[in-house]
């Protein structure tokens, strides 16, 4: 190679060089930083702030649009930058902005992992600079809550959503019209217990002769099966979730017949061909597209659902919302809640403490719950806002009679003893996802047996990390975990 | 005189071993040097993206760590013996072995036909062809596998109603959801997508070997099978192992497929470890319960050792098979 092209060669990487270094440096979107540019690089005015939300809410997206609008009409000088990050990987992103200096000014905070470790790690700031006495008596009584969003006196954030059932049984009204399914005012009747849906399902799927069925769900991303395992909610379990039982300490897949007696009555279903093919292979959104175009006429879902149609099938509003089925002739127990609650909170690394309060109390006043309300989002922690009369649909104001009277107040034994927020169960496979899975594809033939051992091994796992925190010198009680004289038909006032 | 003083010249600057070595690198790196130069970046991004990570993640797999904040539960070597026990991750191996198996035989035959007759000479628009069948290639694994979803499982389910229209099934078919079909699909989507590297492969081998070794076999008498048999498959010998090996190492770490397609279910009838690892690390197992990024790094020790062997075996290999070409000829 000749000097003159190696000289080129050089000068040519260097001025590459010198162009990706320039390309690289370009506006910064810390969190606490003041910047003269408003939100998404439109030129705003000198001296605007600009503060960075992030959430996961996709159908909720537009009410939350609306606030912000509403928010910079009430305060100029204040612009709000939202990002919708996805649902599952929120808390690593989480964790990367904050070990990298970019956290959000406002979050809407995860469930995993726990609150005391986001603490820990600076996820989260202290509001109690702004949240004063006068500002917390305007939530109903128990919502701030020692062990639930307030740590040794800190309060971390507020209760966003109300009391409600998060999942609730959806009819298709023209699937159901179309099956002979309807009472003598044409609307289609409503399934009160497992053997309706049963019955209900197979005229449906008859009616249907392979063009619509009775039931539905989409499994694909591998959480949906254990919502219509909620089914179990209201028959005689506190916790159809996770199974654990605070009445006896234990989980209690086995031993509550509940769980077996749901997965005879499912798989049946599915023997009796009333559930869709692709269960397994489409997901949730999927599966409620496939709903309102009328492919199945039962829908296990989330108030979300009905904003998210008004997105995807505008033209879609014919279907009713009724209260989860359940096992027997009556409910044997509810959906329930505890003291505390948590939705939004302050990033540990904000510098726009004043500005971030600002949106967030927007956001937490209950006005923006009235307007959350009205929009279909569901019920807010805010009794003035959860009025039926703000529902604009019929299937709105469904769900909220549904919602309405649909919870009981749990003890919450980690309210009264804060270190059992130290016990952290070791992750067990396959979980119920899992064991579901298997009982409905028929790749797990006992289902019994799965559930024994599921149990079992959840057990261990409990007992294992309680010895385990008891090693590490914090003092934490079995004992705790018990709570013998829980009725679960109603409230249980958390006892100090 | 000047022959004198020039060898006295020369014997006064008699070079030192030192010197000679020096002179040997200068000469070495004037030689080679922009080929390193040019090597360096990937070289120095490797550095902190591959080898640090790796020396790094064996440190945390001592430790039972959700990936929050600095691991701090030492658990020694916890994790390997409970990654050795888990029957879920021993599942995740077999399928993972059971797509290589299959799908590397299938893909290294079906690519070897078409660059055979891509290699021919007469083919008008082999480019073309070639592009067309390259083209997966290029396409993300991911949105390869969020189609193929679409078009299996999806409103209409276009490829079932065709099956059921040409009596090749009687009822549709769960391709994704039935535990019997979900590999099966994942793995014929895996050969359609990364066909096409191993298809230019081939074709850069059958185009090395020289025309004139056809020519002569043909004049001798030769059938097609026979100069396929005598020319073609010992010529190739030597980079069709590297193919193999190739392949089978690409296909050991598939993830986005499965990942994208089934998620690795049904009840893990289509995990693989890539998956099975990132579920660990990422992604928590149930209801209340932690990532755990320590025995997520345990399993990928794991596959990695087995990856790094069957490299070493690859390496070894084809220096063996080098020098018995060295020593035929």
């Amino acid at each position: 190679m000749t000097r003159i092209s190696r000289r080129s060669m050089l000068r040519a990487t260097a001025l590459t060089a010198a162009v990706a270094a320039l390309s690289a440096c370009g506006p910064s979107t810390k969190a606490g930083q003041e910047q003269t540019s408003g939100a998404a690089g439109v030129p705003g005015t000198p001296g605007t702030t600009t503060i960075q939300h992030w959430d996961w809410w996709v159908t909720q997206g537009p009410t939350i649009d609306n606030e912000i609008k509403l928010f910079e009409a009430k305060n100029p000088s204040i612009k709000v930058v939202k990002t919708t990050q996805v649902t599952d990987q929120y808390p690593n992103l989480l964790q990367l902005a904050v070990k990298a200096n970019t956290a959000p000014d406002v979050l809407l905070i995860p469930s995993t992992p726990d609150l005391v470790e986001q603490i820990g790690q600076n996820w989260l700031k202290p509001l109690n600079e702004w949240a004063t006495d006068k500002w917390q008596a305007g939530f109903p009584s128990d919502s701030f809550a020692e062990g639930s969003n307030v740590f040794g006196g800190k309060v971390y954030s507020a209760p966003y959503d109300g009391p409600a059932p998060w999942l609730q049984l959806y009819l298709n009204n023209t699937v159901f019209k179309n099956a002979g399914l309807v009472d003598a005012n044409g609307k289609a009747r409503v399934p009160q217990n497992w053997d309706d849906v049963r019955g209900m399902a197979q005229t449906i799927t008859k009616a249907g002769s392979g063009n619509f069925f009775g039931w539905g769900f989409g499994d694909k991303q591998q959480f949906v099966l254990p919502w219509q395992l909620m089914m179990c909610q209201r028959s005689g379990t506190p916790d159809a979730q996770t199974s654990f039982d605070l009445r006896t300490g234990h989980y209690t897949w086995a031993s509550n017949p509940v769980f077996a007696d749901w997965i005879k009555f499912f798989t049946g279903m599915k023997s009796d061909g009333s559930i869709i093919s692709q269960a397994m292979s489409i997901d949730d959104e999927q599966a409620r597209v496939q709903f309102a175009t009328g492919k199945f006429g039962m829908l296990i879902g989330g108030v979300w659902v009905q904003s998210g149609w008004q997105q995807t099938n505008p033209d879609f509003s014919d279907y009713t919302v009724a209260a989860l089925p359940y096992n027997g002739s009556k409910p044997t127990s509810f959906f329930y809640r505890t003291p505390g609650g948590v939705g939004f909170g302050l990033s540990g690394e904000t510098k726009l403490g004043d500005a971030a309060w600002s949106w967030f109390e927007w956001l937490n006043s209950p006005d923006a719950a009235i307007r959350w309300v009205q929009a279909g989002q569901g019920l807010r922690v805010f009794p003035q806002a959860n009025k039926p009369d703000y529902a604009k649909t019929e299937p709105y104001r469904e769900y909220m009679n549904v919602a309405l009277n649909g919870t009981r107040l749990a003890p919450a034994p980690s309210l009264v003893h804060p270190t059992m927020s130290q016990v952290k169960p070791q992750s067990t496979l396959p979980d119920i996802q899992g064991i579901l899975e298997g009982i409905y594809t028929g790749q797990i033939a006992d289902a019994k047996s799965a559930l024994q051992d599921l149990q079992s091994r959840q057990d261990a796992a409990q007992a294992a990390a309680i010895k385990d925190a008891q090693s590490r010198s914090v003092k934490v009680d079995p004992a705790w975990w018990t709570v013998t004289d829980w009725n679960l038909t109603e409230d249980y006032p958390t006892k100090s | 005189m000047a022959d004198s003083a020039f060898v006295t010249n020369r014997s006064i600057a008699q070079p030192t071993a030192a010197g000679r070595r020096a002179r040997d690198f200068v000469r070495f790196l004037r030689r080679h040097g922009w080929s390193y130069l040019f090597l360096l970046p990937m070289f120095l991004l490797v550095i902190p993206f591959v080898i640090y990570p790796l020396l790094a993640s064996v440190q945390i797999t001592l430790y039972n760590w959700d990936g929050i904040g600095n691991p701090t539960e030492y658990v020694g070597l916890d994790n390997f013996a409970r990654v050795a026990h888990d029957p879920l991750f021993w599942g995740a191996f077999q399928h993972t072995f059971t797509y290589a198996a299959v799908l590397v035989p299938i893909q290294l035959t079906l690519a070897l036909i078409l660059a055979l007759v891509l290699n021919n000479p007469r083919l008008k628009g082999a480019t073309i062809y070639r592009a067309i069948y390259f083209s997966p290639v290029v396409t993300s694994a991911a949105l390869v596998g969020i189609v193929v979803s679409l078009l299996l499982n999806s409103l209409g389910t276009p490829i079932n109603d065709l099956l059921t229209h040409l009596r090749i099934i009687a009822q549709p078919i769960d391709w994704l959801g039935d535990p019997r079909f979900a590999l099966a699909t994942i793995i014929a989507v895996g050969i359609w997508h990364t066909l096409g590297y191993n298809l230019v492969y081939f074709l850069a081998g059958l185009q090395s070997i020289p025309r004139d070794l056809y020519e002569a076999a043909a004049v001798d008498g030769a059938n097609v099978w026979q100069r396929f048999i005598q020319i073609t498959v010992p010529m190739l010998r030597d980079v069709g192992a590297v193919i193999v090996f190739l392949a089978i190492l690409g296909s050991l770490q598939v993830f986005d497929l499965v990942l994208v397609m089934t998620g690795g279910g049904p009840y893990y009838a289509s995990e693989v470890v890539s998956t099975y690892i990132y579920h660990f690390a990422f992604t928590p197992a149930s209801v209340g319960a932690q990532a755990n990024v320590g025995y997520a790094s345990a399993a990928a020790l794991f596959m990695g050792v087995l990856v790094m062997g069957l490299t070493g075996l690859q390496l070894l290999t084809v220096a063996l098979m080098r020098r018995r070409s060295a020593q035929l000829r």
